[in-house]
């Protein structure tokens, strides 16, 4: 620790002004305020300063990650085993796992901190932590299929057009993991949806649940899924196929307990979107014209199935593209719920509905906030007009300055 | 009289607190009064280095409002008029020096406004009075629609109100009754519920509130907008602090300038940690007691830690300033320390397992911003910490983009610095939310 302060303090003289590479500063103090919490000191306002920083929110969004990863990571092997009829052990199921995961996640990192490493010497301002969980988002939402070089490409457009041009992390309207999933989805659609991308098995056909509910039948659908494999507890544990840190809901509940008990996830957003997709469920399935027919999928089944659980605790509550008033936060949740199922549902082409009705709402929450906000201004200004009219007091004569 | 409970907010858990003993400080060498204490003064000087003055006799004056007066606490000699920026004055220090005293013509507090604000101005007591809207040193020439005094303060290591008041109570009741006469409406006295307050039934316009509630519900802030919030612009009402009513009172219950005051001291780095009795304006070492720390590890602040203003060991007391705080300056990196469990680290955020095992359990704190400045990225929380009904983030963005319309809609009339300082210390983008307040405050004085 001591040895790294000292290795940091010596590199530090290169890079502050009138060093070797004083232009890369941002890049160093990158590294250095990652292995530490720098003294620096408050110089004016507040002389004391809460704990909690932007560094440790982000962190905590990655702990709550990571069994969605773990379980992930598992699912990639043992899709490939069940598809190809293989026997393998554990560890080979994690092994194999890892050999398709960490290069996904090697290259959004790389390119994706490359970029923001860019703006930030540029801009000449510190290097947002923000990325490190969109990164992190961005190679749980892809099939473990994704070809590398559609990664480089969706990556760079999420971040230079997804954020950077805003003005980087905090200015961005829309969610950049999801800029990169919809950037994919619509430029190259033969990679991220269809029978062949979600198991990791060399072109042979796998279907996801999900567009096997869309196909439709006369018997109830739970039953067909169930046929093909995906009964509720399979769903629920994530043994599907799927996009890698999507399939478990189990895992997903337990980042969300971490997200809501620190505080750093919005429960009200949580909430009012689990409401607003039970609630359309519930809608679609009295009108479902047959017992097979997707509109008649059970709530629970909805909640397990495809990204609504992985795009209720990460990727709705994203702090910068939700709304920012609580009040806003409930009807934001809400019609991202009821929008995730409608287009699920209804829309055969999209059956992955959550991603893209989080996109659409990103764009509605400044305007969310924008209502919430006026009103109160108008209650505040109501409640003054009101108590000068009470007293009988006039205000008092305009200042001479 | 119904209590106004509150909510939102948070109250920060300091040790280093005072002992609720009040002794005598020494005389101090020094005092000084210094412009920048008083937003919106543009101070002319009234004496040169070397002039002997008494105590009461004018240092400077306002330029705006020349009759707003800035007498000196202490006879003695004008040793430094030192000036900063654009040849401003930031103080003028006058070197203690005898006991002679401006002889002033004290009128009955309840003489009328005229007679009551002509000795305020004499006196040089009239700059404890600030303005709301925009939180600066009050016009003489307006009548404030009601007059708002917080006998309560919920900051971190504040006075409490018993101990300023103790012995005082009849100063604090004839002060309540000069303001009484300043207003058109009435005076606003707010404190806490357990707090006894000396009986003002002498003053007709004075009334009593009890708020209850986390920090801000001591803010003078938080009370205008509760008991009777700002329309705008020209809707104006004055506020007066403690150290203000009970110096005010002193002068018309004595007929002479009372230039002593209270003030705690407090915090981790404090020599001796009690509360002294000492003159407006001391310089600090006499009011700390105790060999003088070294300024690279301990910060000297006029002021409580949130709000207050750093001053150097040889620094004075501020003259709002009701306490003196020490804190440690911030010196060790933490290795990895966005990561850890944090079991002694000070926080709102339940990210922390103090937050978790030991909840309002008094911490120590350095001057540390614990984190690098960014973009807002939390959402609602700064909401959760404010007792004025308003929405704090969206305000602070639109005085950085110089809207005034806008933030005039957003509330900006009803804050002071210290109305937002809790969303700056709980704030994970590590935004300098008073700076921003002081700048949007500023341009609205000089645009409209």
């Amino acid at each position: 620790m001591k040895t790294l302060e000292k290795l940091l303090d010596k590199l530090e003289t290169r890079f502050v002004k009138d060093g070797q590479h004083t232009k890369l500063y941002p890049a160093f103090d990158a590294f250095k305020t990652l292995a530490f919490v720098l003294p620096n000191r408050t110089t004016q306002g507040s002389h004391i300063r809460d704990a909690f920083d932007s560094k440790r929110m982000m962190v905590t969004v990655i702990l709550a990650l990571l069994p969605a990863t773990a379980i992930g990571i598992y699912n990639i092997g043992y899709q490939r085993m069940v598809l190809l009829g293989l026997e393998m052990g554990f560890w080979e199921l994690i092994g194999q796992g890892l050999l398709r995961f960490i290069p996904i996640i090697a290259v959004t990192y790389a390119v994706g901190l490359g970029w923001e490493f860019m703006f930030a010497v540029i801009r000449r301002h510190e290097v947002s932590e923000g990325f490190l969980v969109s990164g992190f988002l961005i190679a749980l939402i892809v099939p473990p299929t994704i070809p590398l070089w559609q990664l480089v490409i969706a990556v760079s457009f999420g971040v230079v057009i997804g954020k950077e041009i805003f003005g980087g992390t905090g200015m961005n309207i829309f969610n950049p993991a999801l800029v990169v999933r919809a950037f994919l989805f619509f430029a190259y659609p033969g990679q991220i949806s269809g029978d062949v991308v979600w198991v990791v098995s060399d072109g042979v056909t796998q279907a996801t649940p999900l567009a096997i509910a869309a196909e439709g039948a006369a018997t109830p659908i739970a039953d067909i899924l169930s046929a093909q494999g995906f009964g509720f507890w399979e769903s629920f544990v994530g043994l599907i196929p799927g996009s890698i840190g999507e399939t478990s809901a189990i895992a997903i509940l337990l980042g969300a307990i971490l997200l809501l008990v620190s505080g750093v996830g919005s429960w009200r957003i949580m909430l009012s979107m689990l409401i607003g997709g039970v609630g359309m469920t519930l809608v679609l399935n009295a009108v479902a014209p047959a017992p097979g027919h997707f509109l008649a999928l059970p709530v629970h089944y909805h909640l397990v199935l495809g990204g609504f659980a992985f795009a209720l605790v990460y990727m709705a509550t994203d702090p910068v593209s939700a709304a920012a008033t609580n009040t806003g936060k409930y009807i934001y949740g809400f019609l991202c719920g009821l929008l995730a199922i409608l287009i699920r549902t209804l829309n055969p082409v999209f059956p992955e509905g959550a991603m893209l009705a989080i996109l659409f709402m990103n764009m509605f929450a400044p305007l969310i906030d924008y209502y919430v906000v006026r009103s109160n201004v108008k209650r505040r200004r109501a409640r003054a007009g009101a108590r000068a009219a009470s007293t009988g007091s006039e205000p008092a004569a305009e200042g001479r300055a | 009289m119904a209590t106004i409970k509150l909510k939102r907010g948070y109250d920060i858990a300091l040790t280093g607190a005072a002992e609720p003993t009040i002794e005598d400080a020494p005389l101090p060498e020094a005092v000084a009064i210094k412009p920048p204490d008083f937003r919106g003064l543009i101070a002319r000087p009234a004496v040169n280095e070397g002039d002997a003055v008494k105590a009461g006799t004018p240092l400077f004056h306002d330029k705006t409002f020349e009759q707003i007066k800035f007498t000196s606490p202490v006879s003695g000699i004008v040793v430094n008029v030192n000036r900063g920026e654009r040849r401003a004055i930031t103080e003028v220090i006058v070197r203690r020096d005898g006991d002679a005293v401006e002889q002033l013509q004290v009128a009955d507090p309840a003489g009328g406004r005229d007679a009551v604000l002509a000795t305020l101005l004499e006196s040089g007591l009239f700059p404890f009075l600030v303005q709301r809207p925009l939180a600066r040193l009050a016009d003489p020439g307006v009548t404030p629609r009601d007059i708002f005094v917080a006998a309560m303060d919920t900051a971190p290591l504040a006075p409490t109100t018993e101990l300023l008041l103790q012995g005082r109570e009849e100063h604090f009741a004839v002060g309540v009754r000069a303001l009484g006469a300043l207003t058109s409406g009435s005076v606003h006295v707010a404190s806490a519920p357990g707090t006894e307050l000396p009986d003002l039934s002498a003053t007709a316009n004075a009334v009593v509130h009890r708020f209850e509630g986390p920090h801000p519900a001591g803010n003078v802030g938080t009370h205008i907008h509760h008991l009777a919030p700002i329309a705008g612009r020209a809707d104006v009402v004055w506020t007066c602090s403690l150290k203000g009513v009970l110096a005010i009172g002193a002068l018309f219950a004595t007929g002479a300038l009372d230039s002593s005051c209270v003030v705690a001291v407090c915090g981790d780095d404090a020599p001796k940690k009690r509360y002294v009795r000492t003159t407006i304006g001391a310089r600090v070492d006499t009011v700390l007691g105790g060999e003088p720390s070294d300024p690279a590890t301990v910060r000297y602040i006029s002021g409580n830690p949130l709000t207050g203003t750093q001053i150097t060991p040889a620094g004075f007391v501020g003259f709002h300033d009701s306490s003196v705080t020490l804190l440690p300056e911030v010196v060790a990196p933490r290795f990895f320390g966005h990561s850890l469990p944090g079991f002694n680290l000070a926080s709102r955020s339940r990210t922390f397992m103090s937050t978790w095992l030991s909840p309002g359990k008094p911490t120590s704190m350095t001057t540390g911003l614990n984190g690098g400045e960014r973009a807002f990225i939390a959402t609602g929380i700064y909401r959760d910490v404010s007792a004025i009904d308003f929405h704090p983030e969206f305000l602070m963005k639109s005085i950085m983009a110089e809207d005034i319309p806008e933030m005039e809609g957003l509330g900006v009339y009803e804050i002071a610095e210290e109305d937002v300082a809790l969303c700056e210390y709980i704030c994970p983008s590590k935004i300098e939310w008073q700076e921003i307040t002081r700048r949007g405050l500023e341009l609205i004085e000089r645009e409209a």
